[in-house]
């Protein structure tokens, strides 16, 4: 939940929508938690970087080689 | 082609004005939100904390204020959306982050209501319980269910982070500060049991939200009053 908090924050602020959508991802696996057993809690953790960090991460550096040549 | 008219220098100084004056009117800005929340939370712990320490039963759930004051700040919001049309950046965010903090508190809610009849279904699952054994042997063993240690620390902990960024984006220092000793408080709160976390959470409510509300309330009717004159 806590990740999704500055993620989705950020997207608003920036108007960035893989951001919203990142953080919007991160509080349904929040969710998600609290039905799975703990052994599968890392996974989401892991699921929840990519989508929430990575993926936007590399959508923004694309934006900006772009927008700079 | 361009019917709009020409305005003066003057004309066009009033206009900013104007503006300036009906964005300040914000729902925030007039600290109406703070003071509600302020209000609303610090009663809704009091209650908790008085039933616990004069051992008497509330005849509902005191947090059910919380979603009541939900309801005001909807309505204001969506208010001020069709008075205000112009707004700043950091209005907008500062929107956004009291939404986030919104979903936050129901995502908590969420969390430690399903957590710990979630844990009992797999700890069955498991074959395993959880037994309160008293090491002096006063009591027999009782088999108790799941719970979260000092849930009410993690509501703390997140009332504080709107009030912080509020404070931060505005440069208003009684939130700033409001959220400092919130986060400090927090910290006492680990070390305490759940009775006086409502009592702290009494004290936090109070020192986020309330004090900085009606400061924020008492300069904004200030404000209002010269701007009439």
């Amino acid at each position: 939940m806590l990740y999704g908090i500055p993620t989705f924050l950020s997207g608003a602020i920036m108007r960035f929508m893989p951001l919203k959508v990142g953080g919007i991802v991160c509080w349904f696996l929040a969710i998600a938690t609290l039905f799975i057993t703990p052994n599968y809690f890392l996974l989401l953790v892991a699921l929840a970087v990519v989508i929430a960090w990575i993926i936007p991460g590399y959508l923004m550096r694309k934006h900006f080689k772009n927008k700079t040549v | 082609m361009n019917n709009e008219k020409q305005l003066s220098e003057a004309e066009s100084l009033e206009l900013i004005t104007s503006m300036i004056q009906k964005v300040k009117a914000s729902y925030h800005e007039s600290g109406t939100s703070a003071i509600l929340w302020g209000v609303v939370v610090a009663l809704a712990s009091f209650l908790v904390y008085a039933s616990i320490t004069f051992d008497f039963t509330l005849p509902i759930e005191p947090f059910w204020l919380v979603f009541i004051a939900i309801v005001p700040q909807v309505y204001f919001s969506i208010k001020e959306n069709k008075i205000n049309k112009v707004k700043k950046l950091e209005d907008a965010a500062i929107d956004t982050v009291w939404l986030v903090y919104g979903l936050s508190i129901l995502l908590l809610v969420m969390y430690a209501n399903i957590a710990p009849a979630i844990s009992e279904k797999f700890a069955k699952q498991e074959g395993w319980q959880l037994i309160k054994h008293y090491t002096n042997g006063s009591k027999a063993d009782e088999k108790i269910p799941p719970f979260i240690p000092s849930i009410y620390s993690l509501y703390i902990l997140l009332y504080t982070f709107p009030t912080m960024i509020t404070g931060i984006v505005k440069k208003f220092k009684p939130m700033i500060i409001g959220g400092i000793v919130s986060y400090v408080l927090f910290i006492v709160s680990c070390y305490t049991t759940f009775q006086y976390d409502m009592l702290i959470g009494t004290v936090v409510a109070i020192i986020c939200w309330l004090i900085p509300g009606l400061i924020l309330r008492a300069k904004y009717l200030k404000q209002r009053k010269s701007s009439n004159v």
